[in-house]
């Protein structure tokens, strides 16, 4: 009795941002790593100098494909708003500006290496090199644009990978500056920034995207799940006796043809002391555009409160339902919930109240 | 003594008969010859309006270049002067070369005769401005040019022609064109670019740019005033005029000198008073030049046609010296005075001054096949032809001195006491 | 109209790229520096040529026309 949600279609395209997004970061990093094994003269019997050249600059293309399709993807899924114009221009997009920015700004420094060694001939030696050091700066940017971004920075093996890739980028920069030939202040200063903007980075990661509530310190919009607030939602265990909330999202519905639906609701909760992700979903029999339920699913994930609440629905009375969730740790609450529903465009507002 | 513009009838003035010309009338001491002693002595050289026939007048004489490449210089004057664009003047008298004095005996006893061919061939080509470069370390010359564009301009002697001297590295390469012109442009250094495009194309400031010998210059100014046909009078059909050589080692009177080209070394020695003591080899041309055996020497014509001159600076080797340690300390000297700019070069010359230096020290781990497999590498594989003078130079030595390279590796030691 | 392959030896550092992709034109010292055979380079061998001129990370190597020697030299 399992029906395929609508609402997965948003999650292909989110899936899609994020998976190119993280390819886009291995590539990059090889191909910083292939750019210190050229300047370094690396060479072996089976790898000659031109095959290493050659791959660090097609990667380079390669990544840079898989850039355009991370973007396209993150446009064309309506469930941020991201516009075109905010992956070129850093820092003027509604979503996550700060963060977002940072992929934009690392974007515009790939395009312009990129081009640049392109037309390596027409700009000369002097220019090509001066825009080639900042490839050093493109790719930690590439790196706190995905952990700041990214919805799911705490999963584990993301982690590994992420922490993979810097141990790779962290060796080839310290080889890189053990083999240079530059004056030693030069390169004890390039080794101390290193390794400040390194702890810098970490010590971001720890207090930022790695604590829960990140989402809302990280710029979301109201639209999709924050509020506007800046300072920072405090961490609370339980929820307060009663709240209200504003509820806006969207609504999918499936039919199987064989008289069986499914309608699921998400949205966000905001406005009120809670916030909080909400999500329902209703099976059972079509009647006359609504469902007649024989089953049903709801989560409620309050911002700032570790542990989601999961349960059913109790009453329905067309527009208007009660759920009964409850916690891990057994804490229950009642959510009644009243719905508008635009079923053109299946959009939803309505009203949570909590008790 | 007021400066006409009007070139005197040559019955006028006079012309020198027969050598010196170019060092005639000197005064005594190390004085230079003032402007007032120039103009009794030649005259003025403009001529006020005629200055193109300059360049036919040259091309009679078959006058060639007196720096080192003997290139026939009324094809530099017409190349420079055949460019669009206004083209500037530079007079090379730096003369990096050690075992070279003749452009600095110009420059300090002669200047007016090097600023006056200046002027004449930067009218001809139609430069406002002459650059004359001196070596920083040639206090004496600078001096002695300092005052005598002095002078010059406090007469207003040169019309619309400006004379600037400046100073310039004292460094080997740093008299090579490319990088004479490099460090006019404002630097980083004197040292060689990697042409094109070539000075008489675009030079100091974008111009064409004619870079000539002080030497060279000098000529030109006894030419504008005597004729091509009075310059014939000595040296070959081919090779005319008179050249000055700076002879030092062995000999009596080591010094400059002014002999005519095609004459016999014999007379050039006789000169300076004959050998001082018994003579082996003969460096013919300077540190970039080739050693001649002291058997041939005594018939050798100075002449482009028989040997390379090089810089026209001849050094007498004692027998009692050995010739290897000679030839390994200027192939030293060479090695450290590259640019340092091509990869073949630095490589080259030092492994060829290390392999040299082993060798007349009595180390005999080289091999002569290797030294002379660096000698052809490094040939033609610079942006200058510093490495190709050394080249020549090495190659020459390991040929004449072969006897003396056999001892040393059988042996490891030397046939000259002196090392 | 022929075209040779030439190097700019105060620009060259010895990578050695271009010999790699143009041996039949290309060989190196025991400094790693490149000798250069100045016959000129046609037809499939320029396109390779090409290839190495792009790929000399200090764009010191060229493609020239043949013969062309400035005349005026000191």
């Amino acid at each position: 009795m399992s029906f395929l949600l609508a609402a997965s279609n948003t999650k292909a395209l989110w899936y899609l941002t994020r998976g190119t997004g993280v390819v886009s970061l291995i590539l990059l990093t090889t191909v910083l790593v292939l750019g210190v094994l050229g300047v370094t003269r690396w060479r072996s019997e089976r790898w000659p100098r031109f095959l290493v050249a050659g791959l660090h600059r097609n990667l380079t293309l390669f990544a840079i494909a898989f850039v355009v399709v991370h973007v396209v993807t993150t446009v064309a899924d309506g469930f941020a708003p991201i516009r075109l114009v905010d992956a070129v221009v850093p820092f003027i997009s509604a979503y996550r500006p700060i963060w977002l920015g940072l992929g934009a700004l690392a974007f515009d420094l790939l395009l312009a290496l990129t081009l640049t060694s392109l037309l390596r001939a027409r700009v000369g030696l002097r220019v090509w090199r001066a825009v080639h050091w900042l490839a050093y700066a493109a790719w930690p940017l590439a790196l706190v644009h995905g952990l700041g971004t990214g919805s799911d920075s705490r999963l584990g093996w993301l982690q590994i990978l992420t922490l993979g890739c810097a141990a790779a980028v962290a060796a080839a920069v310290a080889v890189r500056l053990l083999r240079a030939d530059a004056r030693p202040r030069l390169r004890i200063a390039a080794g101390v920034a290193t390794v400040a903007v390194a702890a810098l980075v970490l010590g971001w990661y720890r207090s930022g995207p790695a604590q829960p509530g990140w989402a809302a310190r990280a710029g979301t919009p109201t639209s999709n799940l924050r509020t506007a607030s800046a300072s920072p939602v405090s961490v609370r265990t339980t929820l307060p006796a009663s709240f209200d909330g504003k509820l806006t999202g969207r609504l999918a519905r499936n039919a199987d043809g064989a008289g069986n639906v499914g309608i699921a609701i998400g949205g966000n909760v905001t406005g009120g002391a809670v916030e909080g992700v909400l999500k329902l979903t209703l099976w059972g029999a079509d009647s006359n555009g609504g469902v007649a339920m024989t089953d049903s699913e709801v989560t409620f994930q309050p911002v700032g409160i570790a542990g989601a609440y999961s349960g059913q629905v109790v009453g329905l009375d067309g527009n208007l339902v009660q759920a009964d969730v409850a916690n891990s740790a057994g804490d229950t609450v009642r959510l009644t919930i009243s719905l508008q529903i635009d079923s053109a465009t299946g959009a939803v507002t309505g009203t949570v109240h909590g008790a | 003594m007021s400066a006409t513009r009007v070139r005197p009838e040559p019955a006028l003035v006079a012309a020198p008969q027969s050598l010196p010309r170019l060092l005639a009338g000197l005064p005594p001491g190390d004085r230079p010859v003032t402007l007032d002693e120039h103009l009794a002595r030649y005259g003025s050289v403009r001529d006020g309006g005629k200055s193109r026939s300059l360049i036919d007048l040259v091309e009679a004489s078959g006058l060639q270049g007196r720096g080192g490449a003997a290139f026939p210089t009324a094809t530099k004057l017409r190349a420079v002067a055949g460019r669009r664009g206004r083209p500037v003047v530079v007079v090379n008298g730096t003369e990096g070369e050690p075992a070279s004095g003749k452009d600095k005996v110009l420059l300090r006893c002669v200047p007016h005769l090097v600023l006056d061919g200046a002027v004449a061939a930067a009218e001809a080509v139609g430069a406002r401005e002459a650059f004359v470069a001196v070596a920083d370390g040639a206090t004496a010359e600078s001096a002695a040019v300092a005052e005598a564009i002095d002078s010059r301009r406090r007469r207003k002697l040169d019309g619309r022609v400006t004379l600037r001297l400046v100073d310039v590295p004292d460094r080997f390469v740093a008299g090579e064109e490319t990088a004479l012109v490099q460090f006019l442009n404002g630097g980083p250094a004197a040292k060689p670019t990697f042409t094109p495009p070539r000075p008489f194309e675009r030079g100091v400031g974008g111009a064409p740019t004619l870079v000539q010998n002080a030497e060279t210059l000098a000529h030109v100014a006894q030419i504008a005033r005597f004729g091509p046909s009075w310059f014939r009078k000595v040296g070959t059909a081919s090779e005319p005029g008179s050249i000055l050589v700076t002879l030092s080692g062995a000999v009596a009177r080591p010094g400059v000198y002014e002999v005519a080209l095609g004459s016999p070394l014999r007379d050039l020695l006789a000169q300076a008073g004959g050998v001082r003591e018994d003579v082996q080899a003969y460096l013919v041309g300077g540190y970039f030049g080739t050693w001649v055996h002291a058997d041939r020497a005594t018939a050798l014509r100075l002449s482009e046609a028989e040997v390379s001159l090089g810089a026209r600076a001849i050094v007498a080797l004692p027998a009692r010296t050995c010739g290897l340690a000679e030839t390994a300390r200027i192939a030293r000297y060479l090695s450290d005075e590259g640019a340092g700019q091509c990869g073949p070069c630095v490589h080259g010359l030092g492994a060829i001054a290390d392999a040299l230096e082993r060798l007349a020290a009595g180390d005999r781990t080289d091999r002569r096949d290797r030294i002379e497999r660096w000698v052809a590498a490094v040939r033609g594989r610079g942006a200058c032809h510093h490495p190709d003078g050394a080249s020549r130079f090495a190659a020459s030595a390991l040929e004449v001195f072969a006897d003396e390279v056999e001892l040393h590796l059988r042996h490891g030691r030397c046939s000259g006491s002196r090392r | 109209m022929s075209k040779v392959v030439r190097v700019n030896p105060i620009a060259c550092e010895a990578h050695g790229l271009c010999a790699e992709l143009l041996p039949e034109r290309i060989t190196l010292d025991e400094w790693g520096y490149p000798i250069v055979d100045p016959t000129p380079v046609t037809g499939e061998l320029e396109r390779h040529a090409r290839r190495a001129v792009a790929v000399c990370p200090t764009l010191a190597l060229l493609l020239a026309e043949a013969g062309r020697r400035s005349p005026v030299t000191d």
